[in-house]
């Protein structure tokens, strides 16, 4: 062979400097020139992230301003994996503080499966003395922080919980549901927080922020803060709601006053309730069982459905004033009992009787004999009609979630679901409130609203206004009206009566104590062998009435529905003692 | 004193700049900046104290520089450091010498030196190769795959241009019969940066990452670069962006115009080589300039290749850019050498 030529040598160096720096060129054209665009979007993509900065929840106020559910600063201690210098010294001194072992720190850093440089929260919540204790020791802590959050607090405890509800942490499903929501964002679970979410929660925030490799945030670009939830003002006073509150005591019931003029609930007390702020901090499994167990989360006034008892009379006489089956001078002889359909039906004072009645007697004394018989005279499509009219059966619209409707039973009712005919006996129970019907004790207390304001049934509501963080108003409820009835004006009065000389009857017209007029009813409903539901619902004063109040109580252990007027009586005496409106 | 020409003096300052820029730009440590501040102008000294000499005298300290290498390389494995899965520099107190930049140059002189002398081609083939083999060996083993492969690259070219194209030939033929075996030689993870050089998203999370971040901040870079706000190398998406990637930096933050730039520098010293080389007649010479000549470019087309995806990921330096210091001061022997060889080349022409 032989060698390469001078020439051919120099010609190859040249042809390889400009092939070798052409290829790098044209490669750097095709990456910088063409498709410049989509690397400069992939490299943003790369550094920028958003992140949402969440709101501060608003408060919930009573009427006067007093605050039922607010966010106190919380002292969280955490840790920053990568910062701490010796894990076996700080944990051993963490763990002396907050009465958590030292492997148990390890596990929850482990099973946060967070990047070594964020912040683990290691405990909620802690106690003054741990958060001095440890900011004293913070120079030999590195790696360990005390940050301040918030979380919900209801200072009332378990009362009005119902009425309030909780916070929890979201599901799956409201993130899915609600872009709002984040992983460690909180939500209203029940009743008002869950009914007014939407205003209590605020807006959020977002900020941009540049990060490294890692993931470290190294700059803020844009940042928009997260605007504060409006504060909700209930229509209810705390004052009053203690006061229901230690009348039901811890037997099982519910308890409401509302003002009949616009619908206002001033207090709602159903028994047993439960303490929002377990859930809070994280609630037991015993604790949770023994709520179940006492079915605590059932808000009895909307959601408990129960027979109405005697308190349904007022419908059966007003259908049948209305129809003409008896007029307010009507007198009917009233035995201890009555054969129906070949049962015999007694009245509640069997042995005894009420003899000679006219409807005003009959309705004060609670006849039940007088009422099976017009009931069965006026028929059951007229009692239905009235019950309808008076909005049972229906939910009231009361702003919390999860209403029940009640049921007022029809012959169409039955034959569907029952698979019977209606019988006499049907009607003369439906008439004395007894049988298949159920009603909510709200229910009943705006059914007694409508006999107070002669028709007119206000729809109940517990949103007196939603203020913003700047003090704008944002929402008031107005008053609205449900349902208007109309009714014949001394047919009307003659119930009036009834209820008024009722009153008389209780405990020698205790429920007056307060100082006016008042009209009342009684209800022993019977729900099972030896068990009773006790109603007593009652307005005051008979003219220009300003209240409305019911009492139930669930298997009651009151020797009889009378024995409820004393507590009425307190009930109004407190509602007139503090100026109601 | 012989006076640099002025067009490579440019060039090499401007080199030393962008270098600078982009350390500080790309927000490295700053003591990293410092220490590159003073390679660089420790490189201009020594590239003056080259001048002081004529590098024909250098024959005489062939044999010593050739098992000084040796030696050092030995001592690499037995004391030396690792780093990225690789074992290549030893420290010294203020400094982590890395061998193997150093063997490329003492290569080209050992190289040059045998195939300039007095034997039969057959002779100067044989102890050319049989030199070569025990050094190239020892970085392979440390394992830098890169250097290894510069180094085959340069004594290729030697043979292709001074002994006969049989030699060269066998060489390539050998090479070629001996993959297999090569393969099996190579460390999982040199394998691994091959199969993902094919197919960077074969491991975007892996091996396939900083070729994929690489990309990402080359391209971004658009037409104008991104300067200050340039992130993908700021925030460090491509590792080590001070070091072999440091053109991913550059391409980011200067963009099109600035990569032209760099390589018009590249082209300017490239082309002054070629033109040294054809100036001289003196063989000894000759051997040094061209082998300066192939080991800059190949470091060149490998390093931005590896940067814009068209090579494998290999830990060669950008000469000049790069931050380090052995490989700053290998590239002003190197360059010192071929200032040497044309500042000298007339007397040596007549002497001849």
């Amino acid at each position: 062979m032989k060698k390469l030529n001078e020439e051919t040598k120099i010609r190859l160096l040249y042809t390889i400097v400009i092939i070798l720096i052409g290829i790098l060129i044209l490669r750097l054209f095709y990456l910088q020139v063409l498709n410049g665009a989509y690397y400069f979007e992939q490299s943003e993509n790369n550094s920028i992230r958003i992140e949402t900065l969440q709101p501060v929840r608003g408060k919930i106020l009573d009427r006067n301003g007093v605050v039922l559910a607010e966010n106190l600063p919380s002292y969280d201690l955490e840790i920053v994996p990568e910062d701490v210098k010796d894990e076996k010294k700080e944990f051993a001194f963490l763990s002396s503080v907050i009465g958590i072992p030292e492997e148990k720190i390890e596990d929850t850093i482990k099973q946060a499966k967070l990047p070594s440089y964020a912040h683990i929260k290691i405990k909620r919540n802690l106690t003054k003395k741990e958060v001095i204790r440890i900011k004293e020791h913070l120079i030999d802590l590195p790696g360990v922080y005390v940050s301040l959050t918030s979380y919900r607090y209801y200072p009332f405890k378990s009362i009005a919980s119902e009425i309030l509800g909780f916070v929890g942490p979201v599901t799956k499903e409201d993130i899915e549901k609600d872009s709002f929501y984040q992983p460690s964002s909180i939500i209203g679970k029940q009743g008002i927080e869950a009914e007014y979410e939407k205003l209590l929660r605020g807006k959020n925030g977002k900020t941009e922020v540049q990060v490294d490799a890692s993931g470290r945030v190294r700059k803020v670009l844009y940042s928009l803060p997260a605007e504060p939830g409006d504060n909700i003002y209930l229509t209810i006073d705390i004052r009053l709601q203690k006061e229901l509150e230690k009348l039901v005591g811890n037997r099982k019931g519910v308890a409401i006053l509302l003002n009949p003029n616009n619908g206002e609930i001033l207090a709602m007390v159903s028994h047993p309730a439960f303490d929002p702020n377990l859930f809070v901090k994280g609630i037991s499994q015993k604790e949770l069982n023994k709520l179940y167990s006492e079915n605590a989360f059932i808000n009895r006034a909307i959601q408990g459905q129960y027979p109405s008892g005697s308190t349904f009379k007022p419908i059966t006489l007003l259908a049948a004033l209305n129809k003409g089956t008896v007029t307010s001078k009507t007198v009917i002889y009233c035995r201890n009992s009555i054969v129906i359909g070949g049962r015999r039906f007694r009245d509640w004072i069997y042995p005894s009787s009420f003899g000679y009645q006219n409807p005003v007697q009959a309705l004060a004394n609670s006849s039940d004999v007088f009422f099976y018989t017009i009931g069965l005279k006026t028929g059951v499509e007229e009692i239905v009609k009235y019950a309808k009219l008076f909005g049972l059966g229906e939910r009231t619209g009361i702003d919390l979630p999860a209403e029940n409707a009640g049921l007022i039973p029809t012959p169409q009712w039955k034959k569907e679901n029952v698979g019977e005919d209606w019988y006499p006996g049907d009607t003369a129970n439906l008439s004395i409130g007894q049988g298949y019907l159920l009603v909510t004790p709200l229910q009943i207390a705006i059914m007694y609203e409508g006999i107070a304001e002669d028709g007119v049934e206000y729809k109940p509501h517990l949103l007196l206004k939603a203020v913003s963080p700047e003090g704008k108003v944002v929402k008031e409820f107005k008053k609205q009206i449900r349902l208007e009835i109309k009714l014949n004006k001394e047919n009307i009065e003659t119930v009036k009566d009834g209820l008024e000389e009722a009153v008389d009857k209780m405990y020698g017209g205790i429920i007056k104590a307060y100082g006016g007029s008042a009209c009342a009813k009684t209800g022993t409903a019977e729900v099972g062998k030896d068990k009773v539901d006790h109603w007593l619902v009652a307005f005051a004063p008979r003219k220009n009435p300003k209240v409305v109040g019911l009492l139930f109580f669930e298997h009651s252990d009151f020797p009889s529905s009378h024995s409820l007027a004393p507590l009425m009586s307190d009930a109004f005496k407190k509602f007139f003692s503090i100026g109601g409106e | 004193m012989k006076k640099i020409p002025l067009t490579l003096l440019i060039a090499l300052l401007a080199l030393s700049f962008i270098s600078l820029f982009t350390l500080y730009a790309t927000k490295v440590n700053f003591s990293l900046l410092k220490r590159q501040t003073l390679y660089i102008i420790i490189g201009f000294f020594i590239v003056y104290a080259m001048l002081l000499f004529d590098f024909r005298s250098l024959k005489y300290f062939v044999w010593l520089f050739y098992f000084t290498g040796i030696a050092a390389l030995i001592a690499v494995l037995v004391i030396g450091r690792g780093a990225y899965g690789a074992q290549r520099w030893i420290s010294l107190k203020v400094f982590s010498l890395q061998p193997s930049e150093f063997e490329k140059v003492i290569l080209i002189l050992f190289i040059s030196y045998i195939f300039s002398s007095d034997y039969s081609e057959i002779k100067k083939f044989i102890f050319s190769l049989i030199g070569i083999i025990l050094p190239a060996l020892l970085i392979f083993k440390e394992p830098d795959l890169g250097t290894t492969i510069i180094i085959f690259t340069i004594y290729l070219f030697l043979l292709l241009f001074s002994l006969d194209l049989k030699y060269f030939f066998s060489i390539v033929a050998a090479s070629l019969a001996s993959i297999p075996v090569a393969i099996k030689l190579l460390k999982p993870y040199q394998i691994s940066r091959v199969l993902t050089f094919l197919n960077p998203l074969r491991d975007p999370l892996g091996s396939g990452y900083n070729v994929i971040q690489s990309l990402i901040a080359v391209g971004a870079g658009r037409v104008t670069g991104k300067w200050f706000s340039s992130t993908q190398t700021t925030l460090h998406f491509v590792p080590v962006q001070y070091a072999d990637f440091i053109f991913s930096a550059i391409g980011e933050m200067e963009g099109f115009v600035g990569s032209l730039l760099l390589l018009f520098l590249y082209f300017i010293l490239l082309f002054f080589i070629i033109k040294v080389y054809r100036s001289l007649k003196n063989p000894f010479g000759k051997y040094i300039v061209l082998g300066v000549f192939v080991m800059f470019v190949t470091q060149i087309f490998i390093n931005i290749g590896m940067c814009i995806g068209i090579m494998p990921v290999t830990g060669i330096p950008l000469p000049f850019v790069s931050y380090g210091g052995s490989s700053m001061l290998t590239n002003f022997i190197a360059i010192g050498l071929v200032l040497n060889v044309y500042i000298y080349r007339e007397e040596i022409n007549i002497a001849l």
